[in-house]
């Protein structure tokens, strides 16, 4: 009985195992010139799929990563173009402001507003200038437009504004055109309104209201805004007149504090 | 026409060949679980020596080695003697045991991956007792589940119990 497996009961076999013995152990051990010429050729036609695939995916991983800075560069230049139409428009409404003349004897203490307080419509503002910038109680605060309020409360480096849509801040204002008198008011339910106007009072839509100086906070001629309506409800002795407020006070981004020129610096 | 027939029956170890080279470079890459790779070279020897002859088998080890040692020629000749001792055993040893059913295949490939394996450790990754027992541990025993893995997947598929119609009628 041959004690073989099946597959080596062939002579054959065994001259093809002794023929790969050898020429595995001459490859091996003959040194690295040999291995070199052996593999010159294997290298350069099964490796090449491989080579073609790493170059493939050297592309793909260097677009990717080319694509991910240039995504981070996109949003670096957004952000950069946002800031830059942020500062072309702040050019812009300085340049419109420097138009704007401060009434004689006070000058602008620029103030950027850190926090908006109210609900629906904006009523106070707290502004980055205190006390350490010459802000006092009462000075008037204006935008481009016109009177936004009055500086209800100072602290040592901040303000509280009360916008002229704060109930506790009132003006007298008069018609510019007519020179008749009354008060701004606000209150949520009527909005902005001229109060305390005689029926027999001359007054147009579209009239522009000023501060009439006469309330000691406001300076003479300060714009409040136009007369929007004006009626006379039945049975009364004063008109209704609503006021369009020169400011838009959920717009609010630069604020003007009036200072009287020889208030300590 | 004789020879163009001839040539026409290397094609698929042509193909084989190709596999076996586009994964040597990138075995750390691709397929790679936790570092844990498939030995891809000895797998195929070993498939392919399941069903052909003895002397098939063995001279495809051959050139599958010298293919596989072309990427890194100062070791020449160690896969060389590696597969087609692989090859040459698994072509022998089949009629020994009853490869019938899957399980009993994928049994038989992981003991061939794992004879495979040992040498290689020893020849490639280690310098003692210690990092060979680690080597083992972590590379070759991982490694020959893997690929036992992949060839039981192979072997289902060439039966038909496991085909792209069934992934899709799971979902």
């Amino acid at each position: 009985m041959d004690w073989r497996p099946s597959g080596l009961r062939d002579r054959k076999i065994i001259f093809h195992i002794v023929a790969v013995a050898v020429i595995g152990l001459a490859i091996l051990f003959s040194g690295q010139s040999v291995a070199g010429y052996l593999s010159f050729l294997p290298s350069k036609i099964f490796y090449l799929p491989g080579e073609l695939f790493d170059r493939g995916m050297k592309i793909l991983t260097d677009a990717a990563h080319n694509n991910a800075q240039l995504n981070a560069e996109l949003v670096s230049l957004t952000t950069r173009l946002q800031l830059s139409d942020d500062a072309r428009e702040e050019n812009r409404r300085l340049r419109v402001l420097l138009g704007f003349e401060p009434p004689v004897n006070y000058r602008l203490l620029p103030a950027e507003i850190s926090f908006i307080f109210g609900s629906g419509i904006p009523n106070t503002v707290r502004i980055n200038r205190g006390e350490v910038d010459s802000v006092r109680v009462n000075q008037t605060v204006v935008t481009r437009n016109g009177v936004a309020g009055r500086i209800g409360q100072v602290f040592s480096d901040y303000s509280i504004v009360y916008l002229l849509t704060e109930p506790r801040c009132r003006v007298a204002a008069r018609l510019k055109r007519s020179r008749e008198m009354g008060i701004i008011r606000y209150n949520l339910k009527r909005g902005m309104y001229l109060d305390n106007l005689p029926s027999q009072g001359d007054v147009l839509v579209g009239d522009t209201v000023i501060a009439s100086g006469l309330g000691g906070y406001f300076s003479e001629g300060l714009i409040l805004g136009t007369v929007a309506s004006a009626e006379i409800p039945e049975k009364e002795f004063f008109y209704n007149i609503k006021i369009a407020p020169a400011v838009n006070f959920n717009g609010l981004d630069e604020l003007y504090i009036l200072v009287r020129t020889g208030e300590s610096d | 026409m004789r020879i163009v027939q001839n040539l026409l029956q290397l094609i698929p170890y042509s193909v084989y060949l190709f596999v076996i080279a586009f994964f040597r470079p990138h075995e750390h890459q691709l397929f790679s679980i936790a570092g844990v790779e498939i030995f891809v070279a000895p797998l195929i020897v070993i498939l392919l020596a399941l069903n052909k002859p003895v002397f098939v088998s063995l001279w495809f080890g051959v050139i599958a080695g010298l293919v596989f040692d072309s990427y890194d020629p100062s070791h020449m000749g160690v896969h060389i003697l590696l597969l087609a001792g692989l090859g040459l055993a698994t072509s022998i040893f089949r009629a020994q045991f009853n490869l019938e059913s899957i399980k009993n295949r994928v049994i038989f490939i992981s003991i061939g991956l794992l004879f495979y394996s040992i040498p290689y450790l020893l020849i490639y990754k280690t310098s003692g007792i210690t990092e060979f027992l680690t080597g083992f541990l972590t590379v070759s025993l991982p490694g020959v589940i893997y690929s036992g893995i992949i060839g039981g997947l192979f072997f289902m598929m060439q039966s038909g119990r496991f085909s792209y119609q069934k992934i899709r009628a799971m979902f």
